[in-house]
């Protein structure tokens, strides 16, 4: 089994890149592969709950993200960094997460076949 | 024709999938893709497949005609496929979405490329010994 995973560092909106992105990441799920998720920077902006991103995105994103545990995928794990710089905590967030501490990053990708940025 | 070949490297050898998500006259990601491309071919690793998902799949434009002055962003591809044998595969959803290719549009793609789902990228991130991503 493959062990990828997806590193979200661009915010929601603003085009197909969250939903293209989420495509794959699904794609590789339904083959049996272990997908995770890993938001940085940016990313950790798709579980801001309440977003209005109806006409601003090309699909529902937060949507995607709750229904990750349909496809057995776990809780993406969040940068504590970055929800730091941008005044969130996990409480904040609109699924349970994972948070994790950058200096802990290398040693997490060396458990991944496959690193895919978003 | 593309040329038959083994798809199994030899000892020593890795088999390389590229994934190119950028659009051939936005930044250099492409650029780099293609060189990349032909340095894998070069020093003798099996390309396997260079998969373009989103705005990649406007390398699959047969009907782009740049100046003969400017590099063949395109046809390029389509002459690595010819001497390589690489597989040339789109995405069709994201194609469709960007007007790239619509059910029965084949005609309108550059030689060499042929629509195909995520599925075949996903065999492809499973099958081979390296995956890199551009753009």
């Amino acid at each position: 089994m493959m062990r990828c995973l997806f590193v979200f560092r661009y915010g929601p909106v603003g085009g197909s890149r969250a939903q293209e992105t989420f495509d794959l990441m699904l794609t590789l799920a339904a083959f049996d592969q272990k997908v995770e998720s890993l938001l940085l920077d940016d990313g950790v902006l798709h579980l801001l709950p309440g977003q209005q991103v109806q006409d601003l995105a090309w699909c529902h994103v937060p949507a995607l993200w709750q229904e990750l545990e349909l496809y057995g995928i776990e809780p993406p794990l969040v940068e504590h960094e970055s929800l730091l710089e941008r005044g969130l905590d996990r409480s904040s967030l609109l699924i349970p997460v994972r948070v994790v501490q950058r200096d802990t990053l290398p040693e997490l990708f060396e458990n991944f076949d496959r690193l895919m940025g978003d | 024709m593309n040329k038959l070949k083994t798809n199994t490297p030899p000892d020593g050898f890795l088999k390389y999938t590229l994934q190119v998500n950028a659009s051939p006259y936005q930044g250099e990601s492409a650029d780099l893709a293609f060189g990349f491309a032909n340095a894998v071919v070069a020093k003798g690793h099996v390309l396997h497949r260079v998969f373009f998902y989103r705005d990649g799949v406007y390398h699959a434009l047969g009907e782009l005609l740049p100046s003969e002055e400017e590099v063949a962003k395109i046809s390029r591809w389509s002459k690595l496929a010819e001497t390589s044998g690489v597989d040339l595969g789109i995405c069709s959803a994201a194609a469709q979405r960007r007007g790239v290719w619509a059910p029965g549009g084949e005609s309108r793609l550059a030689q060499g490329f042929r629509v195909a789902g995520l599925a075949l990228l996903a065999e492809s991130i499973i099958e081979t010994d390296r995956l890199l991503v551009f753009g």
